[in-house]
């Protein structure tokens, strides 16, 4: 039987979460210390918002200091709304929220393009300035004497909770939320965030727009954390400024770290025992801070990947964790785009410069591809190849000149977009997914294929579930096609470096491209896999589609080429036929230098 | 209000400067290897501490507490070159321990340092100023500026630059990089140490006074453009004066003023004002 919703959710999963269920039930049954339930409560809340931070920092690679803001918007959208409008917990939680959802989609806008200590200083700032503002604005925060008599929640008789009931719906939420979590990050959701943390130019070049999905995950993020601090304002009717501060942001990221960043359960496992420290060393308060600065040298020195991460790369738990189930190649899985050939240019660019500081790398290029052909470029080191192909797939805009496909102009076009105008490519220097499998990278490929969007992902609909396995079966069918199928589950940094700009390759043709860009695609390839190649280009043009290829290995060029451009300091100066290039006179020159009786004249 | 925004201008450069002095080690600790030190301002506070130690309670020469909490901090900062991994975090840790440290040694009250200059208020125009503001001033740029020489005339500032450019070919050209990651690392510690030492004669000391500065600094360097030492020097000098100049409005002001300032910089200019603009090789 399957359930509409949650239908990836195999039965051991089930039982593991009825266990933990029953767990979380029996806690405040089995000890009834008032302070011990207290206590429970805090770790359920705080590894909410330490889940949510996983997201964004484990998975998408991004850093925040600056949670504690987040979760101050949470705590105090919702004490306000309780204590000014005395709007019951069930209303003013959700908005607090929903405020710190908004806050964070905020605070995603400066950190699209900053990076590495600029984002971190933006998250910083972002916390700080909450910091100041709930410490300061005492006419909202009132500041450290804080906000008291926040009501808790009630029970549909008109009760407030009792601390042991407030528990089971801290922890309730919490189950949920990690089952939520489990379900994104174990779908395209987490794979494609794992996509962008490993490399945000591969990304687009298969079109996912990279913004969106970095807002999108402080977006999560932020939810996490104001649920957390909705959740921390009702816990004992009293917040006040002293809470927010930078410490806490660095607690937060400390119980991710401790656990394991990009791990399913490690924000539980570091939250929780980061956040017992003090209640277990209550006795030393002297040294709390000795004890606690410790442990993360401690961690971060002997378990790099934290206590999950590390346990996960043990022998033994790796042999324990089930292989993967083998998946058949989808029958006529391999599918290329059909291009019509009415004669007009697939891509066509016109006077095309363009200029680094005071280097002109390339100047006045005209080039038009025709359709369902290998159209070869080449040319010596330096002379602007690379640069044509970023220009042409919209990593870089055009100093001047235009680019026109299909007839039509082309005004400035980032590179997603130029994935979803049919335009991809491989990589010079290979862009893979840091630990992303195999299969998992020509995943990403159909990005732009795939229908099902984050809700049903989120809920794991049948759906969505049945696209996902139906475009696993066809990315087999590629694998296949590229002569890699066998090693689809292995992490594609495993790979021989030939069979990585196979996967390239792989990668890119299943965002089913009208036109494909080979960046020196034979580079570093030995022998066998050479005509291997050789055969795959013929079978992607005979299949339909038009190829861009840049190479050095002539051998290939000549043999696959129907027509070849030559490029020389970033100038055009030769095109035709390989016959026609290899007699070329100014060609021989740019490659071989001028004859013996030019040198001697 | 002509004088008081002179007068902001005054004490914003003082303070400044010492921001610039503490940025710069974030800078060294950057170029040399891609990771900050975020424990600075708890250098800052040890360093002035110390000095309080050196010259209150033991009477010594001011010039001596300076030398002395410098080479405190560069004992104490060998120890950190094990670490390699969550750099952040890791300062952050450090940081925390140092603190508790503070505390165990010199209580948790703010603790009186005296100027060597004296507390008679020089004119400057209208405005009045300390004598060891001033002293800040020149100080901090001159510590600035000698760093500045140092590393790119001295060998081993030399090195260290070429470290910072290309580990693997600098290991090459038989530099030790693990003792230059030490060395940068000591670098910038002492830089926050002299700044405790400097600041600390018109603050008061004590164990929680380095994390504002400490994060404010981190401010100036990103504003600056952390690889941009001339940017950082500018962006300190700014963040001081700004926020005494917010200061004549609101207090309130004062204290976010620099966080939002920061916020804005790096939406329109991702990498800081004087940052290099990145393009990425493909």
């Amino acid at each position: 039987m399957r359930l509409p919703v949650f239908a990836h959710t195999a039965p051991r999963d089930w039982i593991r979460f009825l266990v933990a269920a029953a767990v979380v039930l029996a806690l405040p049954l089995v000890f009834h210390d008032p302070f011990f339930i207290l206590v429970l409560q805090s770790l359920a809340y705080l590894f909410i918002v330490a889940l949510g931070l996983d997201i964004l920092v484990g998975w998408t690679g991004q850093i925040s200091l600056g949670h504690a803001g987040l979760y101050a918007i949470g705590a105090y959208t919702s004490a306000l709304l309780a204590t000014r409008a005395g709007w019951p917990f069930w209303i003013s939680a959700p908005i607090g929220v929903v405020v710190a959802g908004v806050a964070g989609a905020l605070l995603a806008i400066p950190s699209l393009r900053a990076k590495g200590p600029y984002l971190a200083m933006v998250t910083l700032a972002f916390g700080f300035m909450i910091e100041v503002t709930s410490n300061r604005w005492q006419g909202l925060t009132n500041g450290p004497m804080g906000i008291s008599a926040i009501p808790a929640p009630t029970l549909p008789d008109g009760e407030e909770m009792s601390p042991a009931q407030y528990f089971w719906l801290i922890a309730g939420v919490a189950l949920l939320c990690q089952l939520l979590a489990n379900n994104l990050l174990g779908s395209r959701v987490g794979r494609t965030l794992l996509a962008l943390r490993g490399s945000e130019i591969a990304a687009q070049s298969v079109g996912v727009n990279v913004y969106r999905w970095k807002v999108l995950a402080f977006v999560i993020s932020s939810v996490y954390a104001g649920l957390g601090g909705v959740f921390f304002a009702h816990q004992n009717g009293f917040i006040n400024s002293d809470t927010f501060v930078f410490a806490l942001s660095v607690s937060f990221l400390t119980s991710v770290l401790m656990g394991g960043s990009g791990t399913l359960y490690g924000p539980l496992v570091g939250s929780v025992i980061l956040n017992l420290i003090p209640t277990v060393f209550a006795r030393l308060h002297e040294y709390h801070l000795y004890i606690y600065g410790g442990i993360i040298l401690v961690t971060i020195i002997f378990l790099p990947d934290g206590i999950v991460g590390s346990l996960l790369k043990l022998p033994v738990v790796r042999r324990w964790r089930r292989p993967p189930a083998r998946i058949e190649p989808e029958p006529g899985g391999l599918a290329f785009h059909q291009a019509r050939d009415d004669g007009q240019p697939v891509i066509e660019a016109s006077n095309l410069t363009r200029d680094f500081g005071g280097i002109r790398a390339l100047n006045r290029v005209n080039i038009a591809v025709r359709p369902r052909i290998v159209h070869g470029l080449i040319g010596p080191n330096g002379s602007g190849k690379s640069t044509l192909v970023n220009v042409l797939t919209g990593l870089y805009p055009p100093s001047s000149g235009e680019v026109r496909l299909q007839g039509g102009v082309l005004g400035r076009v980032r590179p997603h977009q130029m994935a979803k105008l049919g335009i991809t490519r491989t990589f010079q220097s290979i862009r893979l997914f840091g630990e992303l499998s195999v299969l998992d990278h020509v995943m990403v490929g159909y990005h732009l294929h795939l229908r099902a969007g984050i809700w049903r992902h989120l809920l794991q609909t049948t759906g969505a579930v049945d696209e996902e396995q139906l475009f696993r079966r066809k990315a087999m069918a590629l694998l296949q096609f590229v002569g890699i199928a066998e090693r689809a589950h292995e992490p594609a940094h495993n790979l021989p470096y030939g069979q990585q700009r196979l996967l390239e390759i792989a990668r890119a043709l299943a965002l089913q491209p009208r036109l494909l860009l080979l960046d020196e695609p034979a580079a570093g390839v030995n022998p066998t896999e050479m005509q291997r190649l050789v055969k795959i280009i013929q079978d992607i043009r005979n299949g339909g589609v038009t190829q861009v290829v840049i190479e050095h290995h002539m051998d290939l060029i000549m043999g696959i080429s129907d027509v070849v451009s030559v490029l020389d300091f970033g100038e055009k100066i030769a095109e035709g036929t390989t016959a026609e290039i290899q007699g070329n006179p100014k060609v021989i020159e740019a490659y071989l230098g001028t004859g013996l009786e030019a040198a001697h004249a | 209000m002509l004088v008081k925004l002179w007068q902001a201008l005054l004490s914003g450069l003082s303070v400044g400067s010492v921001y610039a002095l503490i940025a710069q080690g974030y800078y060294v600790t950057f170029i040399t290897t891609g990771a900050l030190n975020f424990g600075q301002g708890d250098f800052l506070m040890i360093g002035a501490l110390f000095g309080v130690t050196c010259y209150v309670t033991l009477g010594l020469p001011y010039a001596i507490a300076i030398v002395g909490a410098v080479a405190l901090l560069a004992i104490r900062t060998t120890l950190r070159h094990a670490l390699s991994l969550s750099w952040v975090l890791s300062t952050v840790a450090v940081s925390i321990i140092l603190k508790n440290a503070a505390v165990q040694i010199w209580g948790p009250e703010q603790i009186k340092f005296p100027s060597p200059f004296g507390d008679k208020v020089i004119h400057i125009g209208p405005a009045g100023i300390f004598p060891q503001e001033l002293f800040i001033i020149f100080g901090s740029i001159g510590t600035v500026l000698l760093v500045q020489f140092f590393l790119k005339r001295a060998v081993l500032g030399k090195a260290l630059t070429a470290v910072a450019y290309n580990r693997k070919a600098a290991a090459v050209m038989g530099i030790n990089v693990q003792r230059m990651v030490v060395l940068a690392f000591v670098l910038s510690s002492a830089l926050a140490g002299l700044g405790g030492v400097l600041i600390a004669p018109i603050t008061f000391a004590w164990a929680y006074m380095g994390t504002v500065p400490g994060i404010k600094a981190f401010a100036a360097a990103i504003i600056g453009g952390l690889e941009n030492p001339i940017g950082i020097l500018i962006g300190g000098l700014a963040v001081g004066v700004l926020e005494q100049f917010f200061g004549i409005i609101n207090s309130n002001l004062k204290e976010g003023i620099t966080f939002l300032f920061v916020l804005l910089i790096l939406a329109v200019r991702p990498t800081g004002l004087m940052g290099r603009k990145e393009i990425e090789k493909v």
